[in-house]
């Protein structure tokens, strides 16, 4: 739950988490959902668009509020924000969408304790003002859904031979050359390739590397 | 205007109150206008699918193909015996057997030996969707079924012929396998597959399955490659199903007892 | 009987492992990971609140917004996701109050992992699944026990691990947070072997 926007403009507060702060790959929230929703393109975007939206509206309703949420109970208001927006959200799946929402199945009530949109509204709608708020929430919501959707692109164009179900290459129990690669479609495949998109940030952006542990000593945890 | 002190312990309860309040109108509002939609969207995915396994797939608007070719009954599972006296049509369509499993009242206990699909429970009644051409001949009987597979609970239809023995069509609405794996049981060609087998010879004796080696052409189903636990835990669904629960309806069609055209509509009983 | 609720314990404990089967808690699993003497800690306060949430939750779920439960015609499930929140905060602020209280010794060893555990899903997934696959109220304490427990096994697995790794002289850009993604994926691998175990 960093602080990185020093003096946020709308625009600042938009683009910022989209690349140089990606919630997923350089914050490291909001994991689990990331792995579990992206096997296929159509179930990450729409977990995508479910986060923006909640994200979003939740920082913007915290941000309004922000003067009067008492201290000792902020948690349990901004819970309770994010919890009904969540509930919006599953609703509308079940009713205009209802396949997805079988196959999302728990992912979507998994959104309230997403670390993505409670460490939004902690760290950043209870500071500033509204627009901002609004605007970083949805950044914040649209960096996660990026990784989402390059995640779940490389697990279902290799892994099913489809992307957003469309037959890019056809696989061979649909009579086709593609052999599918089994793994990609393993759920522990998501941590080799978030593990390797890190890598492949942490390469070029020398100032995130960790330093090596058994030179420095530091004790935390 | 009230002045109240927010971080204060009447300040505190008066705002939480009020954030509580709104939160709740808002959420109720929403589901009581969405209330409708959702309960269409389960009528509706539950139609969908059971017009796929009677072959009625794409022929206009979904509700009213369905309304057109589709009738639902309820059968005591253990005897065979139609017992939808007193529920209305749509209770009858929307029989939610998968929760009323759960209910001491509405369910028996499955003899461990009969087990093989690990239910433990199931509904008494079951519904049996019946589906007729214009001419109202019925063409196929619409059973549910359901059983732990990989990864969850897989719930299918099993579409068979009047006869009571050949399967002419399959299909999963239900499942959480894994995509490309497991999750090629929603694989049309695998489905596919399934169409012209028998549940027994003429002896009587229960002999589909999935197998990785199909030798038999009217009983093997090739199992899916990647896959076999879910192909073992479809294969015991419909061996508890189709071998042991429905047998005594089965049993009654193959038979003739009842007037099948008759029956779909609801005038025997 | 006894069978059945010891297949329950053993299927959530390794072939449904919360952090390795389903991936959730991911956040702090990787966060909190460094030592195995916190992560025994914090694996010690998720079972805790898990086996006080589940069945908490259960019996809430049964007699309140289960639909016709308190009042015939009544559904009240679409209030069950901020139900469920706002019990398990409720339950870690008395729990957090209460260790303060009576158990020190315990509080100054679980204190500071307590209020993250209101944001950590491993909590809110058990309590969605219980609904979900219907338990029974003593169903849901053995999974809840269960399903906490798969959590911290894999937890103190994965700090073991990361111990002997800060040795390692791996690339830069892939030290500790990249490094940590790819052990828990072959760990997630290992756990898959116990898929599909019938019990």
């Amino acid at each position: 739950m960093s602080e990185n926007v020093k003096s946020p403009t709308w625009k600042e507060a938009l683009l910022d988490p989209i690349i140089a702060n990606n919630p997923i790959m350089i914050q490291i929230l909001g994991i689990c959902s990331s792995l579990a929703v992206t096997s296929s393109m159509s179930t990450a975007f729409v977990m995508g668009i479910a986060v923006c939206c909640v994200c979003s509206i939740a920082n913007t309703a915290v941000s309004i509020t922000r003067n009067y949420i008492p201290g000792s109970v902020r948690i349990i208001a901004q819970m309770t924000i994010i919890a009904s927006l969540v509930i919006l959200v599953d609703q509308v799946l079940k009713a205009f969408a209802y396949d997805l929402s079988k196959q999302l199945s728990v992912y979507v009530g998994l959104i309230i304790t997403n670390c993505i949109v409670m460490g939004r509204t902690e760290g950043f709608a209870l500071k500033y003002p509204p627009v901002p708020s609004f605007f970083d929430g949805l950044g914040n919501g649209l960096g996660y859904m990026l990784v989402l959707c390059l995640v779940a692109t490389i697990r279902e164009v290799f892994g099913s031979g489809t992307w957003f179900g469309m037959t890019i290459m056809p696989t061979v129990n649909n009579g086709g050359w593609y052999v599918p690669c089994g793994m990609m479609v393993m759920p522990p495949c998501a941590f080799f390739l978030i593990g390797c998109l890190i890598w492949l940030v942490k390469t070029f952006r020398k100032d995130l590397q960790e330093k090596p542990e058994y030179e420095t000593h530091q004790e935390d945890f | 205007m009230l002045k109240l002190d927010k971080n204060s312990v009447p300040g505190t309860f008066v705002i939480i109150t009020g954030f509580c309040l709104v939160c709740s109108v808002l959420v109720s509002s929403a589901v009581v206008v969405l209330d409708p939609f959702k309960a269409e969207a389960v009528a509706n995915d539950r139609k969908v699918n059971i017009l796929r396994v009677s072959g009625f797939e794409e022929q206009g608007k979904i509700a009213d193909v369905y309304a057109k070719h589709i009738d639902a009954r309820l059968i005591k599972v253990a005897s065979g015996e139609f017992a939808d006296q007193g529920l209305s049509k749509e209770e009858v369509d929307g029989y939610n057997f998968a929760s009323l499993a759960k209910q001491p009242k509405t369910s028996e206990a499955i003899p461990s030996d009969q087990d093989v699909a690990g239910l433990r429970n199931r509904s008494t009644l079951m519904p049996v969707y019946f589906s007729h051409g214009d001419d109202g001949k019925v063409q196929r009987v619409i059973l549910p079924f359901y059983g732990q597979a990989l990864w969850s609970t897989a719930y299918g239809y099993m579409a068979v012929a009047p006869d009571g023995n050949s399967i002419q069509g399959i299909t999963f609405y239900s499942h959480g396998e894994t995509p490309g794996l497991g999750g090629e049981i929603d694989n049309p060609r695998w489905q596919a597959l399934w169409v012209g087998k028998r549940f027994t010879d003429e002896q009587g004796a229960y002999k589909v399955r999935i197998t990785k080696n199909p030798s038999q052409k009217d009983f093997d189903v090739d199992s899916l490659s990647g896959a076999t636990l879910t192909s073992r835990g479809v294969d015991n669904a419909v061996h508890y199903w189709f071998g042991n629960a429905y047998r005594p309806f089965l049993d009654k069609l193959r038979k003739g007892e009842f007037d099948l055209d008759a029956a779909a509509k609801g005038e025997s009983k | 009987m006894l069978e059945h609720y010891l297949s329950l314990l053993v299927r959530s404990l390794f072939i449904e492992n919360m952090a390795l089967a389903f991936f959730l808690g991911m956040c702090t699993f990787l966060a909190v990971s460094k030592k195995v003497t916190t992560a025994a800690g914090l694996g010690a306060a998720v079972i805790m609140v898990q086996m006080l949430a589940v069945p908490v939750n259960n019996l809430i779920n049964a007699y309140i917004l289960r639909p016709d439960a308190l009042v015939p015609g009544l559904d009240l499930s679409f209030l069950s996701f901020i139900t469920y929140i706002g019990v398990i905060a409720a339950l870690v602020q008395i729990l957090e109050m209460f260790l303060d209280k009576y158990v020190p010794s315990l509080y100054s060893a679980l204190g500071i992992f307590l209020p993250l555990i209101t944001v950590n899903c491993v909590i809110f997934a058990g309590v969605s699944f219980m609904v979900q696959r219907e338990y029974n109220f003593a169903e849901s304490v053995v999974y809840a026990f269960g399903s906490g427990a798969s959590w911290a096994i894999a937890l103190i697995l994965l700090a073991a691990i990361r111990e002997r790794l800060k040795y390692a002289d791996s690339p830069a850009g892939l030290r500790g947070i990249g490094l940590t993604f790819i052990t828990s994926g072959l760990m997630a691998i290992g756990f898959l072997c116990f898929s599909g175990i019938q019990l």
